[in-house]
């Protein structure tokens, strides 16, 4: 293994078992187990409904920019270079933004027919196992993703003479979204999984 | 190191995790376990992976699809595939498997056409008097022409793998999708005669030219965008472009049925929806950068090509091979860790790209549904509110039939490659 992963995924298996056990332990209970539990779910609320505006209006950019794209090639026939690179980059922020809003929703696609036939405790265990995963793969995009946005911060974008920065910054922020509702997901499930599946 | 990735991955997913979560976890354990990279590769590859604009059109045709759900779109065209075959008994399941033809060449996406077309046409079908599991059986089954008939998410995602062309990739589409949906509907007419359903079919259709005139907007869609494609005036995610804008005028303007309220939700599904399958392809892309870097895809390719040594055997295993993985893994997934390999090797034993590209396509549609993992079985079930293990006697039948069309499309290139070759060579 190369040195540098080993810091980072100790501290990320660290959090994230800490993180597990305390969803664990705020997952029921009444008293002030309850009253963090509703505060968790209030800040969730904050948090995706922040990332579902901005990658909505990500998605936004991306049609207008494409629009424009169309439009330039055709009526100026001279094709534009920064819209294509806006397209790209609003979808990027839409999508790492997209994953904190489906994660919340339960939207993710899973084969989930150990957890649909599973019961009681069984059930509640695959379920600490999916925020587990979740948080663990999280915490990796969100520590190498920002390592990686500081290493380019240099470079320019081709098209739209901003820094790469800018685009890699997608992973670290959509990722702290996502470890939200994550636990969100698990103190309180939804499944909207087939209704948003494509 | 493959074999523990694909351990790792196949635990995670039996234990109900995310398909994106198991198939990068799994990526991260090669990486870190396996390779001296640092992790830093894994966000690069992460960003690379859905930095392409061909990708694009996969969030902008979900995009257009929903809007034109919520556009009243789907009812218009229901009414008009019952006016056109809608009269003969058995004709109101035959206009479901119509209406998902027509549907699927606006929308790319199989789930939204059981969503969009199914809460129509099931309650019509229970109404008409249609058991509740041939009902949901046969949306689910009709659902698939979605990603066979043009546009196409998989096609997007294949081509883009494969540097496949993805214009040839949609034309090649239409035989095998025309070829589907005769075949389906041959077969719903024919069960109705049997078991004596639908003889009230014809009743309280609207005539014809009245039904194409009130779908007119929608069925100049597919021209727009299919002609937009096929005419070299737009690519294919210009063309993506062009199908929301149509969308949204249409539907806040012509037929004023979103109004600015509805906007939010639309996009938040439409969101939800893009970054569901973006968060796979790009995981999926770590995990293929991987087996990649390891030359896993050209020894893979090199054994496949040398162990089946006739173009026919090597496509009767590979279809064998991808029905089984369409019952456990998901589409996008199967493409871009797969398609590079079996594509390579399929070359060499001298198939068409384009031709293989739509082989896989058609099998892994067949996967959505094919239980244990069917996203059309759960969809539909969801719609009618039944079980997906009281489908499985009528469903049973339809696989077949498409297992049919698949062996005819494999078996018969000139299905699929008629068409591309008369636009494009």
């Amino acid at each position: 293994m190369n040195a540098m992963n080993v810091l980072p995924l100790q501290v990320t298996a660290a959090a994230t078992l800490a993180t597990v056990a305390v969803a664990l332990w705020l997952g029921a209970g009444e008293g002030p187990r309850a009253g963090i539990r509703r505060a968790v779910l209030a800040l969730d609320r904050y948090a995706t409904g922040i990332a579902t505006l901005l990658a909505s209006l990500a998605l936004a950019v991306a049609v207008a920019a494409g629009l424009w794209q169309v439009v330039a090639r055709f009526a100026t026939e001279t094709p534009s270079v920064w819209s294509e690179a806006l397209v790209r980059t609003a979808l990027i922020w839409m999508a790492f933004l997209g994953v904190a809003v489906a994660l919340r929703a339960g939207a993710l696609v899973s084969i989930d027919v150990a957890h649909r036939s599973a019961r009681g405790a069984l059930r509640r265990g695959l379920e600490a196992a999916a925020l587990a995963a979740s948080l663990a793969m999280l915490g990796v995009m969100f520590w190498f993703g920002w390592e990686m946005a500081v290493r380019v911060r240099f470079q320019e974008m081709a098209g739209l003479e901003i820094s790469m920065a800018w685009g890699y910054a997608a992973i670290p922020i959509g990722a702290v979204f996502a470890m939200v509702g994550a636990v969100a997901h698990f103190l309180d499930r939804r499944a909207e999984e087939l209704e948003n599946a494509a | 190191m493959s074999g523990m990735m694909l351990a790792v991955m196949l635990v995670l997913f039996a234990a109900s995790i995310p398909v994106a979560i198991g198939i990068g976890i799994a990526a991260l354990v090669g990486i870190a376990g396996y390779t001296s990279f640092p992790l830093i590769v894994a966000a690069q590859q992460l960003f690379v992976a859905l930095d392409r604009f061909p990708l694009a059109a996969i969030p902008f045709f979900i995009l257009a699809g929903n809007l034109m759900e919520v556009g009243g779109i789907s009812r218009r065209l229901v009414e008009f595939a019952r006016a056109i075959v809608g009269g003969i008994q058995g004709g109101l399941a035959a206009t479901c498997v119509v209406t998902c033809m027509i549907f699927a060449a606006i929308s790319g996406s199989s789930v939204a056409t059981t969503f969009a077309i199914g809460a129509i046409m099931i309650p019509a079908l229970v109404r008409a008097g249609y058991p509740v599991p041939f009902a949901a059986a046969l949306q689910a089954t009709s659902a698939e022409l979605g990603v066979v008939i043009p546009p196409s998410i998989p096609m997007i995602l294949y081509g883009v793998t494969t540097q496949v062309s993805i214009p040839e990739l949609f034309i090649a589409g239409f035989g095998p999708g025309v070829l589907i949906a005769g075949s389906l509907i041959a077969t719903v007419l024919i069960w109705c005669r049997i078991k004596g359903w639908g003889k009230g079919d014809g009743e309280g259709r609207l005539p014809l030219l009245a039904a194409a005139r009130q779908a007119g907007f929608a069925l100049v869609m597919p021209v727009v965008v299919l002609g937009g494609i096929y005419g070299g005036i737009t690519t294919p995610t210009e063309a993506s472009v062009v199908a929301v804008v149509y969308a949204l005028v249409v539907g806040l303007f012509i037929h004023r049925e979103i109004g600015p309220r509805d906007l939010l939700p639309i996009f938040r599904k439409s969101v939800i929806s893009s970054a569901v399958i973006m968060f796979i392809i790009a995981c999926a892309a770590v995990f293929s950068w991987l087996l990649n870097r390891q030359g896993v895809p050209d020894a893979a390719a090199a054994w496949l090509a040398t162990s089946f040594d006739t173009a026919g055997l090597y496509l009767l295993v590979v279809n064998a091979f991808l029905f089984v993985v369409g019952m456990f893994v998901e589409t996008s997934a199967s493409i871009i860790v797969l398609a590079p390999i079996l594509q390579e090797a399929a070359e060499r034993l001298g198939v068409d790209g384009v031709h293989f590209g739509t082989i896989m396509v058609v099998n892994l549609a067949l996967g959505m549904i094919t239980p244990p993992f069917g996203v059309n079985l759960f969809a539909a079930a969801q719609v009618a509110g039944c079980g997906v293990d009281s489908m499985m006697r009528y469903l049973g039948v339809f696989i077949l039939v498409v297992i049919a069309c698949l062996m005819v499309i494999t078996y018969v290139p000139a299905i699929t490659l008629t068409l591309p070759h008369l636009v494009f060579r």
